[in-house]
């Protein structure tokens, strides 16, 4: 079992939120791992950055990109799986609301490995998981 | 408050030293010390006496005395500073965008891609 960060949480530890930092102090690092969608989602918009920048702005969104990519490696990944394949398709067939497909992909990930998902947004997750594997480190003080 | 008053035996760890006197005549002084209790010592020119002068003195301690359990407030323990907590857990990159409203703006990015992006428009 892994806590998986949603990435409102990586952008709130970038930001050094104090509640997160406060819990963090009582969770060794190899016990998160970041799903390849938030994962894709961070390297798609800082490639786009570079891509889109006009001459002046090019060296800054490189050294972005440096940033992150040095950011990213300090985590373990979670990749998909044969059984979170598999979820993904019954979750899109069970889903009765609007769901956003990125969160449908990382609660597939979290159902199919038992992890718990650390997301500020748990509004959203909530039709997706059960309540003992969502959890918010930005509002909430863990144990 | 837990009291006990069941009179049994048992072993008591003591330290013994000795130390030559002034000549070789004078022999060997003795010394013995209760580790369990460091304010009771005793000194002999003998090993043997030595041993005889502390048993006496703990059977006169423990003769009139007894164990209490009491329970009381722990000492706190000495905190790391949280910055030192977060290095431990691996946590030493933190706060990399802190003052960079700029680079967090992808995150704002990434929330209007995924609102875009809902299942069945996939």
């Amino acid at each position: 079992m892994s806590f998986v960060w949603d990435s409102n949480i990586l952008r709130h530890y970038l930001e050094d939120h104090p509640l997160l930092l406060e819990n963090l102090t009582k969770v060794p690092r190899q016990h998160v791992v970041l799903p390849i969608v938030v994962v894709a989602e961070q390297l798609r918009g800082r490639a786009d950055a570079i891509l889109k920048a006009e001459p002046a702005q090019l060296a800054r969104a490189q050294d972005l990109w440096q940033q992150t990519q040095a950011l990213l490696r300090r985590f373990h990944l979670l990749y998909f799986d044969e059984q979170s394949l598999a979820l993904v398709g019954r979750l899109k067939e069970q889903t009765r609301t609007r769901k956003r497909y990125a969160d449908v992909l990382i609660a597939a990930q979290v159902i199919a490995g038992h992890h718990i998902l650390v997301t500020r947004n748990t509004a959203d997750f909530q039709d997706l998981l059960p309540a003992q594997q969502l959890q918010n480190w930005i509002d909430d003080a863990i144990s | 408050m837990n009291t006990m008053h069941i009179p049994t035996n048992k072993e008591y760890k003591v330290l013994l030293t000795h130390q030559p006197l002034h000549t070789q005549a004078d022999g060997q002084q003795w010394r013995a010390v209760v580790l369990e209790f460091p304010s009771i010592v005793e000194e002999a020119l003998s090993r043997e006496d030595v041993l005889k002068q502390i048993k006496i003195r703990i059977d006169e301690m423990t003769r009139n005395a007894e164990v209490v359990i009491l329970t009381a407030p722990a000492l706190p323990l000495a905190q790391e500073s949280p910055e030192k907590e977060l290095t431990i857990q691996g946590w030493d990159d933190h706060g990399l965008f802190r003052n960079d409203p700029e680079a967090l703006q992808l995150f704002d990015a990434i929330e209007e891609e995924r609102d875009r992006h809902q299942v069945g428009d996939v």
